[in-house]
């Protein structure tokens, strides 16, 4: 006990230049002119040796930071409140409490024989006995530290990986970009061809007809668009359904999507939620809004989150695979006795499909990549659920993507649309908004906040509901951990160095 | 007869509306008796009318009856009545101070009827007779003259009282002038007790009064309000009420209708049996209610009469003040209903002749039971108003004390000559107290703990209401949520606070309830006249109500406290007594039925207003003796004369409205001149919500009240200082600081309350020096806080009113500006602009004010702090002031171990000097003015250095300063708000408080 006592004497000799109860950090606290302290705000000049003599002398109370002669003064009070300010530093006193964290202790708890401080240093006078707890407060701090150093180290980890993700995405998109002219361009010829054909097809058959019934059908010459729309229902071995047409040229056809109308652009907010799925994330082929969301708005009380909700990725290699082959089959009906145009007929549907394909995988390539853009360190988090409890409640989040909170067999969609909050202005702080979830009733749209929170461990904790139906959650990620969230811990030193210091 | 045209007066008077305020919230007032609903006052009221029309007085003194004890300086006579062979038996005993005690009872009455039991509100024994009074008894009249000695002015006022003999009346004069007279309009009435078949029923009188007899629970509202029109009309005419009485007829038969015995004679209804809100009273003693007129001479302001919401002076309302202790829910302004306590104390100020201080008097009436006082309008005969009253109490004896002043300070002494001198409170009462209904759990208490040191708000105590128990089962704790009481207690007490948990009388019907079993057991409870145990319902559903009045039922209350019967109990857990009254929820009037059984085979109506002082007092013995060494701290919600020996009280359950901040001044100020000091309503008020400033407003007056409460109701959002965010949070920070700041002024003026019964708090005409400025006797929104601190309540929003406007009596030198320094003049009215910060507040010139500058976490970590002293000259340069310590919690002061001195300013010098001080122990008395051996014990750890001399409106330019005759640094500057007055500042003089024969010297001396 007595070494620590000799140590933090040595370790403070730099200090101790300073008056008791004034953090390092403040440097006015030096003789000016001839041995004169200049009071820090109210600016008379005093003797030097009147600092924290235990005696109020400046109007503004800071000479004495480390007594609590100033403590509750009503003309010091009358001071900073004048000066429309609280009394800094003539209202507290600075424990520098080695090897915990420093603390900052109201000037009238100095020398009242209460231990306010794990150092005893608020005790200097002696009045009570008060035991030295910092080391062991201090475990906490190390133990933070520690986490944030290897949060640090993992975060660099992520960026890098990210910057991987974000790269092969990209190089992913301008692939799929590159091919897609090509395929485009075979599919323009297969359709000359097929139109050819077409019109060979239907010549043969005129002639045929004229032979066997002179002038008998004048509908014939309606547009070849009309004609194939037509065919379905006469004829089995049509390839594509309306809702797999992917080709936006046709005037006439139901107006089905070209894509998956992804929002390109962040700002929905003008969008009125109101009007049904102009904010729909996953667009069905069938052109209705796939979003389980819209589906649990349309109908609350039903079944809900517990459907099958595939990943866009998957969506493509699995449902839009299946459909295809589908109609594919149908298309190519019986190979035996497939023709010329059949053949070309199932040719066009391959590749028209192969376009489709290349369009969607490209505008989710873009959006991937326009999400991963500003924080790639988030690329292990795309799309990943996680989920916690608090107050009876299951709160899920997936991340660049929306969040719920659930009980029992409901779920209330607390956000749909995300971006970065940036409102704060600290870009150091990676705050994640989730935003237009269900209305509350009379109240506004449900979101929540996700504050991204340095830690080792990945997990959703402290939900809150700060105003009505604005929720926040903090994520703990090492994702978030950057050199500066080391600054706090600045007063254990160099770590290695710290345990020498105090044993 | 005079009181007639009197009457007159009143119709006419009555049009002139006093003080009114609104309220939101309101009473049920059909819960509780008017005068006309009760049979004692109601009849009474219809006698006096009677009596005024006789020609002849009913009682007269045998003069050979009338004798003179010189020993108890104690005059006796025999009263007879014209129409009745009984005899009454009067006794007026002079009592040294000034006190004069009057009592008239029946001479071998039918029952004995009840007297206060000895020294239990009345300090009987310590009551000592004033020596050398003259006597002379005549044909027509005896008197009885004597000087009384004022201790404090070292000066003897000459006093004497006449007994006339036909009719009887006693008349009180003090320096050779009239002040007071007893029974002047012959109004008494004092029911004897009969057998039942004795007057046979009167005939039914007409109209109201038939409605009365059938004893309709629910009577219409207006009901009553006919019969006070009636009564106005019958009072205010004399002609129309005599011939409403020849058709009335009274008594036995028709030839003696005339012949009235006593109030029974008039009205006869209700005397044996009575019904009130669905509750029959049995009343098998029959009638016996006592009733007198004084009048007091000179008089056209009264104060005083606890406890009312009333303004100052005291209206004459109407009807009469009530004292009933009964919980009232929402409780109006600006009335005469009855509330908890009860000390009916009148204090009066008597008009001098041109150039002569007014003498102020005081009259006391004892009795316990059901009393009414009516005041009525002053009326002027020649230059001399004169108020008129008459008092009634249901049963009991004529039982009254009258004091003679002459000042303010002589009644309050003389008061507390004759009920007791108050007890010295620890320190930390006087600390800011906070309370809610309910912190609910341990953690809430920390939690509410830690964020006063967070925001560094001192507070000294934390309190927790009825949700603490395990079912309202009062020395239990609620498991699940205080788990470890004493762990909680302990963890307050280590950073020098305390806590209170609330214990009320009625006892939960609970087999597995040690409290009720070993009540019931010991048979403890009150009891039906059937001679069961009452059940009466209260918080815990059915509950029995222990009978406090029994001196063996106290005893066991007491050994309650011990800390191994109340389990979870620390020596820092202190307590709150509430419904007291008692309260019980399905109770007539929402308190016990009047024909309950207590001790000694008396019922309730007898000693219910004593009720709510023995249970307090039985907690304060039980706090007594669970630690001899510390003196206890009780607050009570119900009181009685006597109860500022056992502890605090507060104004019950206020509300959170401009208008209830507006009449606690008053209301504090009735409770100090009925002896109750350890007073405070509760801040923020109880129901509803406050709105910030109103919250803030009353901190700041609330910082001077004796007793310093934040409280709120179960359902009133949270009001802890730092939720209204920084501004609210600043502003009572400084607020509370203020009050800690002046702990050792206001414990001083505590310590003068205790030893010498002068009151903490008082109105302005108080002060002798202000009591012939008439302006001081109307001001109800201002306050003197010791003799040298006035505050005025800011009983307006800002948005409101911006300003004050405040009555500065003429002093020498006038007022500085608590907060600013500035000067002002007295003997005006100043408008002063007000911020959120400032209210105003005001030191008298003259004043030497003793502090402690340092803001801590509560009153005990002050002990370590210097002082810091505060001079506040006059116009002649001069300034006094007293300082008084002790080890704040002990009764070692009781062996002398105390500092008591008086600071002196003169010739710009400061200079101390040790007082005696008598013991509170004893009442005051001339010898005990000779300085006796003082400061035997060095209280250390306590610091008693000075740490500033400071002079208010000094010079500019002063830098030199001495201190026993060497150099001390010391400077000169401007008040923080300015205004081009200047303090000088010592510091650090190597003085200390409790140390004589030095000087320090602020620039030169003079």
């Amino acid at each position: 006990m007595l070494l620590i006592f000799c140590f933090l004497g040595l370790v403070l000799i730099d200090a101790a230049a300073l008056p008791k109860g004034v953090p390092h950090t403040i440097d006015k606290y030096r003789p000016v002119q001839s041995n004169q302290y200049r009071c820090y705000v109210s600016d008379e000049l005093i003797d030097f040796s009147f600092v924290n003599d235990d005696f109020c002398d400046c109007l503004d109370g800071t000479d004495e930071p480390g007594t609590a002669a100033c403590a509750g003064s009503p003309s010091v009070a009358a001071f900073w409140h004048a000066h429309g300010e609280e009394a800094a530093f003539s209202s507290t006193f600075y424990c520098p409490q080695k090897g915990s964290k420093p603390k900052v202790v109201p000037a009238s708890e100095v020398n009242d024989g209460v231990c306010d401080c794990c150092d005893g240093s608020d005790e200097w006078q002696g009045l009570t006995p008060c035991k030295n707890t910092c080391w062991d407060e201090g475990a906490l701090f190390r133990q933070r530290k520690q986490q944030i150093e290897q949060g640090i180290a993992r975060r660099e980890r992520f960026v890098k990986e990210g910057h991987t993700v974000l790269a092969s995405v990209k190089a992913e998109l301008e692939k799929e970009k590159a091919t897609l002219p090509q395929h485009e361009a075979t599919l323009k010829e297969l359709e000359k061809e097929e139109d050819e054909l077409k019109r060979l097809e239907a010549e043969k058959k005129a002639k045929e007809r004229k032979k066997e019934e002179e002038g008998e059908s004048q509908e014939q010459q309606q547009p070849l668009q009309s004609e194939e729309e037509a065919l379905p229902p006469v004829s089995n071995v049509e390839p594509a359904t309306q809702a797999e047409e992917p080709s936006p040229s046709p005037p006439t056809l139901p107006p089905a999507p070209a894509s998956p109308p992804v929002q390109q652009d962040d700002d929905l907010d003008a969008l009125d939620d109101d009007e049904v799925p102009t904010d729909c994330h996953e667009w069905g082929e069938d052109g209705k809004c796939h979003d389980k969301d819209h589906e649990h708005d349309e109908d609350e009380e039903g079944l809900i989150g517990e459907e099958d909700e595939m990943d866009e990725d998957e969506y493509y290699e699995e449902g839009e695979d299946r459909e295809w082959e589908d109609s594919r089959r149908r298309a190519e009906g019986s190979p035996e006795n497939a023709t010329e145009l059949d053949k070309i007929r199932t040719k066009v549907s391959d590749t028209r499909h192969h376009v489709t394909e290349a369009k969607k995988k490209i505008d989710h390539l873009e959006k991937k990549a326009k999400d991963l853009e500003s924080k790639p360190e988030y690329a292990h988090l795309y799309h990943k659920c996680v989920e916690t409890n608090s107050d009876g409640y299951v709160y899920e989040v997936c991340f660049f993507k929306d969040a719920h909170q659930k009980k029992d067999h409901h779920s209330t969609n607390l956000g749909r649309r995300w971006k970065w909050d940036i409102s704060t202005g600290n870009l150091d702080e990676d705050v994640m908004l989730l935003e237009g979830g269900q209305s509350c009733w009379n109240g506004p749209a449900r979101s929540l906040k996700v504050r991204f929170v340095c830690g080792i461990e990945e997990k959703l904790q402290n939900v809150s509901e700060p105003s009505r139906c604005v929720y926040e959650v903090n994520m703990m990620s090492p994702a978030a951990c950057r050199p500066h969230h080391l600054d706090e811990f600045k007063f254990l030193g160099d770590s290695s160095q710290q345990q020498h210091d105090e044993l | 007869m005079a009181l007639a045209r009197r009457l007159r007066m009143i119709s006419l008077l009555l049009a002139i509306s006093t003080w009114l305020l609104p309220s939101a919230l309101s009473v049920d007032r059909h819960k509780f008796k008017k005068c006309s609903e009760s049979s004692p006052c109601r009849r009474y009221r219809s006698y006096i009318s009677r009596v005024q029309a006789l020609p002849d007085s009913l009682y007269t003194v045998d003069p050979s009856s009338v004798a003179f004890d010189k020993n108890n300086v104690t005059l006796t006579w025999t009263v007879s009545h014209r129409h009745h062979d009984g005899k009454l038996q009067g006794v007026l005993q002079v009592l040294e101070g000034g006190a004069l005690r009057v009592t008239v009872d029946e001479v071998a009455g039918l029952r004995e009827r009840y007297r206060l039991p000895k020294d239990d509100a009345i300090v009987d024994s310590q009551l000592r007779p004033q020596h050398g009074a003259d006597v002379s008894v005549g044909a027509t009249e005896s008197a009885v003259s004597f000087g009384c000695w004022d201790a404090t002015a070292k000066s003897i006022t000459p006093g004497r009282v006449v007994l006339q003999h036909s009719p009887f009346k006693l008349a009180f004069y003090v320096r050779q002038r009239l002040v007071q007279v007893v029974n002047g309009d012959q109004l008494m009435n004092l029911e004897r007790y009969r057998k039942k078949e004795e007057p046979p029923p009167p005939p039914q009188p007409p109209a109201a009064q038939a409605a009365a007899a059938d004893g309709e629970a629910d009577e219409e509202g207006d009901e009553g309000d006919e019969q006070q029109q009636q009564q106005e009309q019958q009072e205010g005419d004399e002609g129309k009420k005599e011939a409403a009485a020849e058709a009335e007829g009274v008594a036995k038969d028709e030839p003696e209708a005339k012949v009235i015995v006593d109030a029974v004679s008039v009205d006869a209804d209700g005397a044996w049996e009575e019904s009130f809100g669905g509750h029959r009273d049995s009343r098998p003693h029959g009638p016996s209610a006592v009733g007198v007129d004084v009048a007091f001479i000179g008089v056209e302001h009264v104060y005083g009469l606890p406890e009312h919401a009333a303004p100052m002076p005291l209206p004459s309302y109407p009807e009469p003040y009530r004292f009933f202790n009964l919980d009232v829910f929402e409780y109006e302004l600006d009335n005469e209903m009855a509330l908890y306590g009860t000390v009916p104390h009148l204090v009066a100020i008597h008009d001098s002749p041109k150039g002569q201080p007014p003498v102020v008097t005081g009259f006391l009436w004892t009795n316990p039971s059901e009393s009414w006082a009516k005041l009525m309008q002053e009326t002027k005969e020649g230059d001399l108003p004169t108020k008129y009253s008459w008092w009634v109490a249901e049963t009991g004896v004529m039982d009254f004390f009258v004091f003679l002043g002459p000042t303010p300070m002589n009644v309050m002494k003389q008061f507390h000559s004759v009920a007791g001198l108050p007890t010295m409170p620890p320190l930390f009462a006087l600390g800011k107290h906070q309370c809610r209904w309910n912190y609910k759990d341990e953690a809430d208490v920390f939690d509410v703990d830690s964020n006063f040191d967070k925001h560094d708000i001192p507070y000294d105590v934390i309190w927790l209401d009825i949700e603490h128990t395990d079912g309202k089962k009062y020395f239990t704790w609620n498991n699940h949520l205080f788990p470890k009481p004493a762990e909680m207690i302990d963890k307050i007490a280590a950073k020098g606070r305390k806590m209170v948990t609330i214990v009320d009388p009625h006892i939960k019907k609970d087999d597995n309830y040690y409290v009720y079993r070993e009540c019931r057991h010991q048979d403890l409870f009150v009891k039906k006249p059937d001679g069961t145990q009452y059940e009466g319902w209260c918080w815990p559903g059915s509950s029995f109500y222990p009978d406090f009045t029994n001196p063996q039922v106290r005893d066991f209350w007491a050994s309650l406290f011990d800390l191994s019967r109340y389990e979870g109990s620390t020596k820092d857990l202190f307590i709150w007594n509430d419904m007291n009254e008692p309260s019980v929820f399905n109770g007539p009037e929402v308190s016990m039925q009047r024909d309950i059984i207590h001790y000694g085979q008396r019922e309730h109506r007898e000693v219910h207003n004593l009720y709510g002082m023995y249970y307090h007092r039985a907690t304060f013995e039980g706090l007594t003796r669970r630690d001899p060494n510390q003196r206890p701290f009780v607050l009570t919600r119900s009181f009685f004369i006597g109860t500022h020996r056992y502890g605090y009280v507060w104004t019950g359950d206020n509300a959170a409205e401009w208008s209830h901040l507006e009449i606690s001044i008053p209301m504090l100020l009735s409770h100090a001149l009925g002896g109750i000091s350890y007073i405070g309503a509760d801040v923020g008020g109880f129901f509803k919500n406050p709105e910030p400033e109103l919250l803030y407003r009353w901190h700041q007056l609330g910082i001077w009240y004796p007793f310093y409460r934040a409280h709120a109701h179960l359902e009133t959002a949270r009001r802890e200082p730092w939720l209204f965010g920084q501004e609210v949070t600043d502003i009572i920070r400084d607020t509370v600081t203020t009050r800690y700041r002046m702990l050792p002024y206001l414990y001083t003026a505590t310590a003068l309350f205790a030893m010498r019964g002068e009151p903490i708090i008082r109105p302005l005409w108080f002060d002798n020096a202000f009591i012939s400025d008439p302006q001081t006797y109307t001001i109800s929104d201002q306050m003197m806080v010791g003799g040298s601190v006035m505050v005025k309540a800011v009983t307006q929003p800002m948005a409101k009113n911006s300003t004050a406007a405040v009555y500065l009596p003429e002093n020498p030198g006038g007022w500085y500006d608590f907060y600013t320094g500035a000067r002002l003049s007295g003997g005006q009215t100043h408008v002063v602009s007000l911020s959120q910060r400032y209210v105003p507040t005001y030191v008298r010139a003259g004043s030497v004010l003793v502090s402690k500058g340092r803001r801590r976490r509560s009153s005990t970590q002050q002990r370590l702090d210097p002082f810091t002293v505060d001079v506040y000259p006059s116009d002649k340069g001069e300034a006094t002031g007293l300082i008084y310590e002790d080890d704040h919690n002990s009764w070692a002061y009781k062996k002398g171990e105390f500092l008591f001195q008086q600071l002196d300013f003169r010739q710009n010098t400061l200079t101390a000097k040790s007082l005696p001080l008598p013991l509170d122990d004893k009442t005051p008395t001339a010898k005990d003015f000779t300085p006796h051996s003082l400061t035997k014990k060095d209280f250390t750890p306590h610091n008693l250095n000075i740490e500033s001399i400071r002079v208010h409106g000094a010079p500019a330019s002063v830098s030199e300063c001495k201190a026993k005759g060497a150099p001390v640094h010391c400077r000169s500057r401007e008040e923080p708000r300015g205004g081009g007055v200047y303090v000088v500042a010592v510091k650090k003089p190597p003085v200390k408080i409790g140390e004589e024969g030095w000087t320090v010297t602020v620039g030169t001396a003079v």
